[in-house]
């Protein structure tokens, strides 16, 4: 039988930021944004427009999908769907096997590396 | 309502239809959260709005290609089996002009100058293949139609307009041999006689 195959390939920036927003709880459209620019360091930063475009193509691939809340109906929720927390746990593990490679080949080396990066 | 919301809501217009019916709340929403907070300058918005709005189009444009251009395939194949009648056409009214200007003087330029002595091939360039087109376009229109009811007449013809064009061409081009001599009847007698004497007219013609 034929299985569903989930797309491993790395995530944009934009796209991991906001599974990763969304894997604790389900959030509504500024609350992603704000949980986006805090995980990333304010590195990722998203308006309006770019959010809605990158959750409006989560939803087509089926990671993401919306939500009424109880509590605030006035509003749409987001949350991770399964295919969702399976790219990002792929993701978080590609992460992982970065992190690893970098402590084996020296963590000091690479600080210094983005050190460099920062003041050129 | 301020002027600032008035002018965000005017570059929310801007997004294509759909994204916008979709997210117009949600996204003036986020921009009134945005103001009550003070979190966001105005730069910043019209330069995410700038981003964005190509984006959207882009994406937008290629949902259209997948969703509503239908029956692609069966528009080229089409295509591809009139490409040699209307060769024959454009070398045929090539050639006439040369020698209307004087540049050649060879007198074959007619399609059954053309063809010459291969009739069999001919008449397949000429009838065969144009109705094919048309016959594999009609098909793959009724099958369109016949899968999804629910379209309405402008979006079958929106999605299906390669496909039509394609069947008409093919229709048109069949029906030449059979009525090369009475369609130019037609026309002249339609144009100076009316539509008065329809019978008559439909009489002389297909003699003709």
């Amino acid at each position: 039988m034929a299985q569903k195959t989930i797309n491993t390939n790395p995530l944009t920036p934009a796209v991991f930021h906001i599974l990763l927003a969304l894997s604790a709880k389900e959030r509504h459209g500024y609350d992603i944004m704000k949980q986006v620019k805090e995980s990333s360091e304010g590195n990722v930063s998203m308006g309006p427009g770019t959010l809605y475009g990158s959750l409006k193509r989560m939803m087509n691939d089926e990671l993401v999908e919306e939500v009424v809340s109880k509590n605030d109906e006035r509003r749409i929720y987001y949350r991770l769907t399964s295919k969702g927390k399976k790219a990002l746990g792929y993701e978080l593990k590609r992460y992982q096997g970065v992190i690893k490679f970098a402590k084996e080949k020296g963590l000091e080396q690479l600080l210094a590396l983005r050190w460099l990066l920062d003041t050129s | 309502m301020n002027i600032k919301r008035k002018l965000f809501k005017l570059l929310i217009s801007v997004y294509p239809k759909p994204y916008r019916k979709h997210f117009e709340e949600s996204m003036l929403q986020i921009f009134d959260d945005m103001q009550h907070d003070g979190s966001a300058s105005d730069w910043f918005i019209v330069r995410d709005a700038a981003a964005s709005i190509p984006m959207q189009y882009i994406n937008y444009f290629e949902e259209t290609m997948k969703t509503k251009f239908q029956n692609i395939p069966a528009a080229v194949a089409g295509a591809v089996l009139v490409l040699p009648f209307v060769a024959l056409i454009v070398i045929s009214m090539s050639a006439q002009l040369l020698k209307d200007m004087g540049v050649v003087t060879a007198t074959s330029n007619g399609i059954g100058q053309i063809i010459g002595s291969h009739i069999g091939i001919g008449i397949a360039i000429i009838v065969y293949l144009p109705l094919a087109a048309f016959l594999i376009n009609l098909i793959a229109l009724v099958w369109a139609g016949f899968k999804d009811r629910e379209l309405t007449v402008k979006q079958f013809v929106i999605g299906n307009a390669l496909s039509i064009i394609v069947m008409f061409i093919g229709f048109g081009l069949a029906l030449f041999l059979p009525f090369h001599d009475a369609i130019p009847c037609f026309v002249h007698g339609t144009l100076y006689g009316g539509l008065g004497n329809f019978p008559q007219l439909m009489r002389t013609c297909s003699n003709a």
